[in-house]
């Protein structure tokens, strides 16, 4: 009754507006001005801590299923999760698109230096490991809240959320700068840029599925969820696998080959 | 349009205008019964009943078969008329039988290098009655080098040679045959001044002409 | 709307240049920037948004929906949409001006060895906003149309603008990531100092790829939705269902798949491996056979029906004509040795000014009037639309036309002189232009002064059989254009 009350209640909300701007300032200042660039970032992030405390992932659920519609052949998938396998789609052709794009300037041309010599393939190894690992975690979580272990779900998201943390603190504290000193910098040819662009871009992607774990850490330890309420800890997990998923692709084609 | 080269571009304004007939006919056909229709069945006064649908009948359904095989006939033979040409360009007659010229285009010109080492900068002179083939690339950003009284034009693009080659017609009586060649890609501000005049000569004139170049030396042929 | 008036002026700009040989008016560097940001403004913020906000009002009313799935990301991607746009316009306003590379961006001029100017970046980044509005856009639709259909809304009973915009919808969300990427590489190029198309190991052709990938299906996502809205219209102002409707909507389909196999026909003259080249002619020869298939459907509807010739149907009748003869042209190109002419030149301008501005124009016309009585509940002045239809016929035509003619007039060019011959050509262009904008300026007006009026629409002036108008979702109704039986009238008679 009080969640019924609460969707109907808040039907509009600034936040799209605000987000949408917070973006465009930001690539406004990309382009012209790095101050209005870090504007654009304080306010992309003051919208999200908003919605952090709204518990914003109620307010922006899609409308309730009625029993009455048809929804042939995809009865049992909710709205939001059909929602973010195609999203998942999308990021698979843009991931797609430049692993695509590095195999033809690899192939096009004359030489490229051997992957196993350039990189750290330990770091890069660990990294792999605790990526699987932490989707492990994500999993038990979705196991545990299930059968209504509150515990077990703060465990493993906790779990989750810390190894991704040490995932970007070992690429971004340990391999990169490692990289950058021995020359191999974003602009010194194309193998360096490859590589960053590609594993930066799924940086960024590891970030913001650490914010959205982060939410729901946050709100297991307000809100709540229970056995029945808990959908958005099986999306974030489905997004986390396929952060996961990608850098199985990312890390042989870049540490091993 | 340009002036048509002759035993160049004649197949391929044959290839053109038979294409553009068809093309012409389909949208006579097709526009013309949709405008026959919207004027034959206006709606009058007093008349708007809703007809119920008649749905595929086997008769329609044997005009659809029909209407598919005839357009997939057309535009195989099409496809077919239209390869058996394209080998004049792509597919050049091998270099022991051409004159090779490179040209590298540039913002916002193009240059020409003979085989004997010799360049002219925004002119090119050409044999008649020869097979010549044009090593085209770029040196900055992407220009295209055409050669529309031919009929052919290809990308001048960085980092690689695209290889396009034409015969040239016999002078028939003229001293000189005169084209132009202009870049058909946008590749900055002076792009709508990037062209250059394609002079085809006598052969033994141009033979004495090559002779006697140098290196940037771009002097006007026959005195 | 405001775009729409905004690229419309740059359209007029570039024809007063044009008009004249040697004329002055534009310097080169400004009419290229202009050549810009009219194309992106006009394929990417004018006619994909105008069939999205269509559709995202008449999609829910013609499924049974109350909305779409996620109101609060349809708002986050209007307001993406519209930055990005307001980014794209400002950059003109930034020292050097905006991006000079035409709508296609090609390298390596669009790097910043060649184009320095941060409007160029800026342009990039507003069009990556875009992309990321219209994955939004589509991720609402598709699960809208998949999952909020209300009873009775099967998918054989679905409705032809819902299926097109369905198929619109997946097509972008296949078609915006490989653009998406390209963009990133060249914002890293820009901005982080990066090769790839600088490089001179196939940097241009890479950007040639991963564009074109994009980019060809981004003109069939602003077609689909025009052929969905030209049958809509069609079926209501002739009384007529659909002529083999399932077999339309599997040519829509055909359509929609190859689309995504026939890009390097934009790449003929970049002397790639030739059998390659030969074997996307032949795709793209072959998506012109459902696209036949669909022309002839639609004018197969108007057999024996009862033709009323308001606004919207001749909108749509004109739609057809441009579609045919656009269409035709496009099949030219699809020859190599043919293409090798037509490549770069005003040929391909006219080609698809006439399948863009020509038919997804005035079929997106055709439904803001079709469909204005049942968004705003007002009624615009009939006989107005139709005097500016005919004057936007004429004008569209004489401007457009006289470009087939120009087959060796170069595209994007500043000017030219008088010894080209192209003089008298590009005159009546202009003229055509002047005759052309004005008139849509009217049409919008025409709808705009609808709300002055304050005269209220009767709930179904076109007595449409259409679910969006009946509110009738469960198919109970009689003779429903979406039933699909195969009646023969009472007299036997089997046309």
């Amino acid at each position: 009754m009080n969640d019924d009350e609460h969707t109907e209640k808040s039907k509009s909300s600034y936040m799209p507006l605000i987000i949408a701007s917070g973006v465009a300032i930001f690539l406004l200042g990309l382009a012209i001005y790095i101050p209005v660039l870090v504007a654009g970032l304080i306010i992309i992030v003051a919208a999200v801590y908003k919605m952090f405390k709204d518990g914003a992932a109620e307010k922006f659920s899609g409308t309730k299923e009625t029993p009455e519609e048809e929804t042939y052949p995809l009865e049992s998938v909710t709205n939001e999760k059909l929602g973010l396998w195609i999203f998942l789609a999308s990021e698979i052709l843009i991931f797609g698109s430049l692993i695509i794009a590095y195999a033809y300037v690899r192939v096009n041309s004359g030489s490229w230096p051997i992957a196993t010599q350039t990189h750290n393939v330990f770091l890069g190894m660990t990294n792999t490991i605790i990526l699987l690992t932490s989707s492990l975690a994500m999993i038990l979580s979705l196991y545990a809240i299930r059968q209504g272990n509150v515990k077990g779900l703060k465990i493993g998201l906790g779990s989750a959320f810390a190894l991704g943390i040490a995932f970007l603190v070992i690429k971004l504290g340990f391999e990169w700068p490692e990289l950058i000193s021995k020359g191999f910098t974003i602009t010194s040819g194309l193998p360096a840029s490859t590589y960053y662009v590609l594993t930066g871009l799924h940086a960024v992607h590891v970030a913001v599925g650490l914010v959205a774990v982060g939410y729901l850490i946050f709100r297991a330890y307000s809100l709540g969820f229970t056995s029945s309420k808990h959908i958005a800890v099986e999306n974030v997990g489905l997004y986390w696998h396929f952060v996961d998923i990608v850098w199985m692709f990312l890390f042989p084609l870049f540490y091993l080959i | 349009m340009p002036q048509p080269i002759p035993n160049s571009t004649a197949d391929w304004n044959n290839l053109f205008n038979l294409s553009a007939i068809i093309a012409v006919i389909a949208v006579v056909i097709v526009i013309g019964v949709m405008v026959f229709f919207a004027v034959k069945y206006r709606e009058k006064k007093g008349q708007s009943k809703f007809i119920p649908q008649i749905g595929l009948s086997r008769s329609r359904a044997r005009e659809a078969v029909i209407f598919a095989s005839i357009s997939i006939i057309l535009l195989a033979s099409l496809t077919v008329a239209s390869y058996r040409l394209t080998p004049n360009a792509r597919f050049p007659p091998p270099v022991s039988q051409s004159l090779v010229i490179d040209v590298t285009a540039y913002q916002w010109n193009f240059k020409f290098t003979y085989p004997n080492g010799a360049q002219t900068i925004g002119e090119c002179y050409i044999p008649a009655n020869k097979s010549i083939i044009f090593n085209v690339t770029s040196s900055d950003v992407m220009h295209n080098f055409g050669l529309m009284d031919f009929r052919v034009k290809i990308d001048a693009i960085p980092g690689r040679y695209n290889v396009i080659g034409v015969t040239t017609p016999s002078l028939d009586g003229n001293s000189q045959l005169n084209y132009t060649i202009r870049c058909y890609e946008l590749c900055g501000s002076i792009h709508s001044y990037m062209m250059a005049p394609l002079t085809i000569m006598d052969p033994t004139v141009f033979n004495y002409w090559l002779a006697n170049q140098t290196a940037t030396n771009a002097t006007l042929p026959g005195g | 709307m405001f775009f729409l008036i905004v690229a419309g002026s740059l359209g007029m700009l570039m024809r007063t240049q044009l008009a004249t040989p040697n004329e002055n008016f534009l310097n080169p560097f400004t009419y290229d920037q202009v050549v810009t940001l009219h194309g992106l403004l006009m394929i990417l913020w004018v006619l994909t948004p105008l069939a999205a906000g269509l559709a995202n009002y008449i999609v829910p009313l013609q499924i049974g929906a109350k909305d779409l799935t996620f109101p609060r990301l349809n708002a986050t991607s209007y307001w993406t949409y519209l930055f990005s746009g307001l980014l794209l316009v400002g950059t003109v306003f930034l020292p050097g001006g905006s991006a000079n590379t035409g709508w296609t961006l090609y390298a390596p001029l669009n790097t910043i060895q060649f184009s320095p100017q941060p409007g160029a970046t800026l342009a990039i980044l507003a069009l990556a906003l875009f992309a990321v509005s219209v994955t939004i856009s589509s991720i609402n639709f598709i699960t809208t149309i998949v999952k909020k259909r209300a009873k009775g809304v099967t998918w054989t009973r679905l409705p032809i603008f819902t299926w097109s915009i369905l198929m619109t919808m997946a097509l972008a969300l296949f078609a915006f990531p490989p653009l998406a990427a390209g963009l990133t590489l060249l914002t890293t190029d820009r901005i982080f100092g990066t090769v790839f198309f600088s490089s001179t190991q196939g940097g241009s052709i890479l950007w040639d790829e991963l564009f074109w990938f994009f980019g060809h299906p981004e003109v069939y996502i602003v077609v689909l939705p025009a052929l969905g809205i030209i049958a809509e219209v069609f079926m209501t102002f002739s009384k007529r269902p659909l002529f083999a409707r399932k077999i339309f909507i599997a040519e829509l389909a055909a359509v929609t798949i190859l689309s995504v196999g026939v890009w390097m026909h934009h790449m003929f003259t970049t002397g790639v491996n030739f059998d390659v080249l030969q074997a996307f002619s032949i795709t793209t020869m072959a998506i012109s056979i459902p696209f036949e298939g669909l022309v002839v459907g639609l004018v197969l509807t108007l057999y024996k029906s009862r033709i009323k010739l308001s606004a919207p149907m001749l909108y749509c009748l004109a739609a057809m004509f441009t579609v045919t003869l656009g269409g035709v042209t496009g099949v030219l190109q699809a020859f190599p040795v043919l293409d090798y002419a037509f490549r770069g030149t005003y040929w391909i301008v006219g080609h698809f000014h006439y399948v863009m501005a020509g038919t997804a124009l005035f079929a997106l016309i055709a439904g803001l009037y079709y469909w204005w009585p049942k968004i705003t509940k007002r009624k615009y002045n009939e006989s107005f639309a139709k005097i500016t239809f005919v004057i936007s016929f004429i004008g569209f035509n004489a401007l457009y036309f006289p470009y087939f003619f120009l087959l060796d007039m170069p595209r994007r060019i500043a000017t030219y002189s008088i010894l080209s011959g192209w003089a008298s050509l590009n005159f009546d262009a202009t003229v055509g232009a002047f005759i052309f904008g004005p008139a849509i300026l009217l049409t919008l007006l025409n709808l705009i002064l609808s709300y002055r009026k304050n005269e209220s629409s009767e709930a179904n002036p076109w007595d449409s059989k259409e679910m969006e108008w009946t509110g009738d979702y469960s198919g109970t109704a009689e003779a429903s254009t979406t039933k699909d039986n195969s009646i023969q009238s009472k007299n036997g008679d089997k046309s």
